[in-house]
């Protein structure tokens, strides 16, 4: 089955003076997918956000709506609706207020009982009953992102757009928001628009997610992808695969024997090390690389334990870092090399790592990700 | 009906222009009907002659502007921006105390306070000088009550003289100095003297070296706000001052009034204008009102 | 109070609190007895204010200074909001020089402003009387609102409207119910303080009103150059007590519709 895209972005371009804030970017969105774009403050995410939504309108492209050009449309002639990362609700207006607040205006005509029906309706799709006649100021952030949704979610839009919407909540409210996001979408089967910087959030909602660096996008692809193929430095280095290394290819040899036909090289690194990667079919001796490593992948045993993997090396334990479930272990291969991992606590328990101890380290060839070296090329 | 606002609407958003032309435009007539060619006229009258039993003559004359460097209004001028400097010193001496004890002792009652402090400005600031006259006068109430307890003789001529107007003149602009200090203290960072304390800085080292020098702004704005008018009053000196205390103001509506010399008249005022710009290019210079915070913005 | 202030200051801002207030209660307490020289309190009487309400002067200088204060208080509160939305929303060629411009009535003496619309007047032959004052008190009016109102936009939430949009509402419908709500307590603020500038305006109304446009002050002033007499006493107790009525029950109302 076809689906119809949800929203369109052609080559959309917007400038603010002398500053890009996006850059020829295109991006389609198909109908009903929960769309994030992540990256760092000032890389343009908002800014595509308010562009879908008509709240700025792009100096060069078009932005479509289910197939409808809407790029000179006003916010309110958009089948869109925007959650502000404020909130904004209206304060001299009460909760039962905001919501119906699109309802009531004129131009769309809704008879009041109606409107009365639609509110309830919200209100009770976001777990607030009852709050209808309180104001925002006597309500927590938690609450009055909840009025928010409502407030857009009532009008039926098409799209609805989110404008690092949990930011202000403590870490156990986002979780359970983020949840509760993701069931609501699913109920309403529309178009979810996220924008972000934290990856742990789009990584647990999304459908997609796109990594926004400068006004157009890194690597845009399943959450999946994202984090355990990051394609660029950037997005390694975003998604927190912390181990990066710049080298060259040493040695390409085509490996029948072990996995089904894949190439396999050999990268030497400028700090000298030298590692075994899957891939790099384009390659050939002398190629400069870079690859990240997540922590995740790399393995930590005492030295007289007995284990196999394509990379492993002597090293020793440099740092050590309690973080609960994980521990995160700062591990010096030689004198030029450090590589961080990160294993099960229960894992450290068992083997009782500390500073200074002598250790084995290693992961698997095809835990090696080869990066580009720039951003040029978007790859979906 | 929509699709006629719409349209409008559509036009208004693609041509800012026009939207800020349409808005302005009130202003701008008020702006340049009433405050531009009426400066501008007086400008052109300066320049004029004085016909006989006041009417104006349209012939070019520097006259006028002759005049002005007569030592008689120079001295004038000489002693409105004494008192007017004066003023300004004892506004901010006892405005400050009282926009402090607000901002940081107010509390709950900060808004009550203030209101106080403007109250007597929304009364007719006549009643309120004729209130002093009554107060000051060789009958009034202050001589009166000496001369019951026997403190003196005579009554004390406390009308009429350099100092009544000085009392008017802080009376009535009080708190002009009162709100921007209040302002700018209210703005200012708590932690900040906190600080100042926690490095071991008394509470007169706290005072002088931190609070002053952040509150500048507040202290500008309210120099200015009172130096300014005080210097064009001519209520004040003509109801509480006598021949001993003849300001700029008085002196020039004199010219007006008295003498119907309109040329004089409007090349004084102009002066008077022209060292209040001064004064207002300085204040500028000097950061235009804007605290320490503000002026990295 | 938030903690217990130093004697010293409590001392100090007292007296000046005193000294702002002392030549008003002295004018209160004397407009209720009939003394007309000197200070000698000689019984309670309310015949100063009886005089006032009899007199026909004063009851036409109210009625002009009402007729000028409340069109000038509604006419420069409306264009001192469109001002504001022109220079705090928009950024064009010029506009720190406009707001330059508009603000020099604020620090200029009322005698220079009163003088140059006298002038004005006089050249292009309009008579003196109440439409010259009206003109004039709007006039300077304009700076004082667009000041109070700019910096009560500048607390406002611009998401607000945004918000507002992308409900559904365009330009005009966002701003008379989203944008003038919330400007509202700065729009009230510029109504309260244009008020008593015109209703108590002496200099400038001085050299622009002819005869027989008096209004209150005016008469006040040629009282008072008539002689001190206590019905100026009664009179400016009135103009002290008045303001402070209409205050007391606007607080009041405003309580109400909190809870």
């Amino acid at each position: 089955m076809k689906r119809i895209s949800s929203v369109e972005l052609v080559q959309v371009t917007k400038r603010y003076g002398d500053v890009v804030a996006v850059d020829d970017l295109s991006l389609t969105i198909s109908e009903g997918e929960f769309f994030t774009l992540l990256g760092p403050s000032g890389c343009g995410k908002t800014t595509t956000l308010r562009l879908i939504g008509g709240l700025e309108h792009p100096d060069a492209g078009d932005v479509l709506i289910n197939g409808e050009v809407v790029t000179d449309l006003p916010p309110y002639e958009r089948n869109s609706n925007i959650v502000f990362q404020n909130y904004a609700l209206f304060p001299h207006l009460t909760i039962e207020g905001n919501i119906a607040f699109g309802l009531r205006l004129k131009s769309r005509r809704v008879a009041e009982p109606e409107v009365k029906k639609l509110v309830a309706e919200a209100l009770e799709l976001v777990h607030l009953e009852g709050f209808g006649a309180r104001r925002p100021n006597q309500l927590s952030g938690g609450q009055q992102q909840r009025v928010a949704l409502a407030r857009a979610l009532v009008l039926r839009p098409k799209v609805l757009l989110l404008d690092e919407p949990l930011g202000a909540l403590d870490r156990k409210l986002r979780k359970a928001m983020q949840i509760e996001l993701r069931r609501i979408q699913h109920e309403v089967n529309i178009t979810f628009i996220y924008v972000t910087h934290d990856q742990d959030e789009a990584m647990s909602m999304s459908d997609r997610v796109a990594v926004m660096r400068n006004g157009n996008f890194e690597q845009l692809g399943t959450p999946h992808e994202i984090f355990q193929t990051p394609r660029t430095r950037f997005v390694a280095d975003f998604m927190g695969a912390s181990n990066i290394f710049s080298g060259r290819v040493i040695a390409v040899s085509a490996d029948a024997a072990q996995r089904a036909s894949t190439q396999t090289i050999q990268i030497e690194t400028e700090s000298g090390l030298r590692v075994i990667s899957r891939g790099g079919q384009d390659m050939s001796s002398g190629t400069a690389v870079d690859f990240s490593i997540r922590p995740e992948a790399v393995q930590v045993f005492s030295r007289d334990w007995d284990w196999m993997a394509d990379n492993k090396f002597d090293a020793t334990i440099v740092g050590k870092l309690y973080l609960g479930d994980v521990t995160e272990l700062e591990v010096a291969l030689g004198e030029n090399n450090s590589i961080t991992s990160r294993i099960r606590s229960s894992i450290d328990q068992k083997f009782d790592f500390k500073e200074g101890d002598q250790v084995s380290v290693g992961w698997n060839a095809e835990d090696c990700n080869l990066l580009s070296s720039g951003s040029d090329t978007p790859l979906s | 009906m929509f699709r006629l606002r719409r349209s409008i609407l559509r036009f208004f958003r693609s041509h800012p222009a026009f939207t800020i032309g349409a808005t302005l435009s009130p202003s701008a007539f008020w702006l340049l009907a009433f405050t531009m060619i009426p400066m501008g006229i007086v400008v052109y009258y300066s320049f004029m002659t004085r016909g006989p039993w006041g009417t104006i003559v349209f012939e070019f004359s520097l006259d006028s502007y002759r005049q002005v460097f007569d030592p008689l209004f120079l001295k004038i001028m000489a002693r409105s921006f004494k008192l007017a400097a004066l003023t300004v010193v004892i506004c901010l001496a006892s405005g400050y105390l009282i926009a402090y004890w607000i901002a940081f002792y107010g509390g709950r009652r900060k808004n009550l306070l203030l209101f106080l402090v403007i109250l007597p400005f929304w009364t007719s600031y006549l009643v309120r000088i004729y209130a002093w006259m009554t107060l000051l006068s060789d009958h009034g109430l202050i001589n009166t009550f000496l001369t019951n307890w026997g403190l003196i003789d005579q009554p004390l001529p406390l009308l009429h003289n350099q100092y009544s107007v000085l009392v008017g003149l802080v009376y009535t602009y009080l708190p002009f100095m009162i709100l921007p200090l209040y302002a700018s203290l209210d703005r200012l960072d708590r932690s900040v003297l906190e600080a100042a304390s926690d490095l071991g800085a008394t509470a007169r080292e706290r005072f002088f070296k931190v609070t002053v020098p952040l509150t500048k702004g507040g202290i500008l704005s309210g120099s200015v706000l009172v130096f300014a008018p005080s210097m064009g009053e001519f209520l004040v000196p003509e109801l509480l001052g006598g021949a001993k205390a003849m300001m700029v103001g008085k002196f020039i509506a004199l010219k007006f009034i008295g003498l119907r010399h309109w040329p004089l008249g409007s090349a004084y005022s102009l002066l008077l204008l022209a060292v209040i710009l001064v004064l207002i290019y300085l204040y500028m210079r000097a950061g235009g009102g804007k605290d320490a915070y503000q002026e990295r913005q | 109070m938030n903690r217990a202030s130093p004697r010293l200051l409590s001392i100090g801002c007292g007296a000046v609190y005193l000294f702002m207030y002392l030549p008003l209660l002295v004018l209160v307490v004397y407009s209720f007895t009939p003394t007309e020289y000197g200070v000698a309190w000689e019984g309670f009487t309310l015949k100063w204010y009886v005089a006032v309400f009899n007199n026909k002067y004063i009851q036409d200088a109210l009625k002009v200074s009402l007729m000028i204060a409340i069109p000038t208080v509604v006419i420069s509160t409306a264009i001192g909001t469109m001002t504001a939305f022109a220079l705090y929303r928009y950024k064009f060629v010029g506009r720190a020089l406009y707001q330059g411009a508009l603000y020099v009535p604020l620090v200029m003496p009322d005698l220079v402003i009163g003088i140059s619309l006298l002038l004005f007047y006089t050249s292009i032959s309009l008579d003196l009387g109440i439409l010259t004052i009206l003109l004039a008190h709007i006039s300077f009016s304009i700076p004082l609102t667009t000041l109070v109102i700019i910096a009560r936009m500048q607390r406002i939430d611009r998401t607000l409207e945004d918000a507002a949009m992308d409900l559904g509402a365009d330009e005009w419908t966002t701003m008379w119910k989203v944008t003038l709500p919330q400007l509202m307590p700065g729009i009230l603020a510029a109504a309260l303080l244009t008020f008593p500038w015109s209703f108590n305006d002496f200099v400038i109304t001085f050299f622009v009103s002819g005869v027989g446009s008096s209004t209150l002050p005016l008469r006040v002033y040629s009282m008072i150059r008539l002689g001190v007499s206590p019905m100026v006493n009664a009179l400016g107790t009135m103009i002290i007590v008045a303001p402070l009525i209409i205050v007391i029950i606007g607080v009041y109302f405003d309580r109400r519709s909190v809870s």
